[in-house]
């Protein structure tokens, strides 16, 4: 079920479960985006949260330098 | 409580920004190939390893390290002549040939670009690589994981803001109406 995107499915359930697959992974990006952007609007100044995303994103970047 | 639960959602959400991002992205790029290049570079080097290497796949690769060559060991082979293994990272794919009496390795390298490297972070999983930077990945996979407590606190922050709850209780009803319906109808179909 979670490996379902193919939109040319053969059957229409099938294909129906495609899209809904297709709709939460734009809904994911838009929670991720938006959810920044709530942040940004409304507390920027908020220091725990730029730590939170300065540690994240090291964290994500020295791992990805570290496996490339 | 509302006070710690938003800071709770605030501070793990922003945390996983990017991990949120690479599942995101990855999952677009898999369903819309054709959107993405995932064109790979081949190449290939020839090396002698040192007197005293073992026969040993694993320590071949462990010798290979200093060349760049480093992931998890697959697919090994070994005969009376020498071995043949894949060691293997996210974007980065070595097919090693190595025989015994010359102490050469024919290293074929397949390196490909940002999104295929997004791809293979999305399906990584376990503690259990030869590499210790891809448990590590693992590690903070199982963080990130673990931090879909995200969903809770969001679903809290909601309720507890009044004037939102009407529309957001009939999306909610939506939302899970198909997921349910879709699942039946799928498991008949």
């Amino acid at each position: 079920m979670h490996t379902v995107t193919d939109l040319h499915q053969r059957d229409w359930r099938t294909g129906a479960w495609a899209w809904y697959n297709h709709f939460a992974s734009w809904s994911l990006l838009a929670m991720a985006v938006s959810g920044l952007y709530l942040w940004l609007a409304s507390r920027p100044g908020y220091r725990i949260a730029h730590y939170s995303l300065a540690s994240g994103a090291a964290i994500f970047i020295l791992l990805y330098i570290a496996t490339r | 409580m509302y006070r710690l639960l938003r800071n709770t959602h605030l501070f793990l959400g922003i945390g996983a920004f990017l991990f949120l991002m690479m599942y995101g992205v990855s999952a677009l790029q898999m369903a819309h190939n054709q959107w993405f290049s995932m064109k790979s570079i081949v190449s290939e080097i020839q090396v002698t390893l040192a007197h005293g290497t073992s026969y040993d796949p694993r320590a071949i690769a462990r010798a290979l390290r200093s060349i760049g060559v480093h992931g998890d060991i697959r697919e090994v082979s070994s005969s009376d002549t020498g071995c043949k293994f894949q060691v293997v990272r996210h974007g980065s794919y070595y097919q090693v040939v190595y025989a015994r009496h010359t102490r050469e390795a024919r290293v074929q390298i397949e390196t490909t670009g940002f999104m295929a490297v997004l791809n293979r972070i999305h399906h990584l999983r376990g503690v259990w690589h030869d590499d210790a930077p891809l448990n590590a990945w693992g590690v903070t996979i199982g963080i990130v994981s673990a931090g879909l407590i995200l969903g809770v606190t969001g679903i809290y922050l909601w309720y507890v803001t009044h004037g939102e709850r009407t529309v957001g209780a009939v999306l909610l009803a939506i939302n899970f109406g198909i997921c349910v319906t879709l699942l039946v109808l799928v498991r008949t179909a």
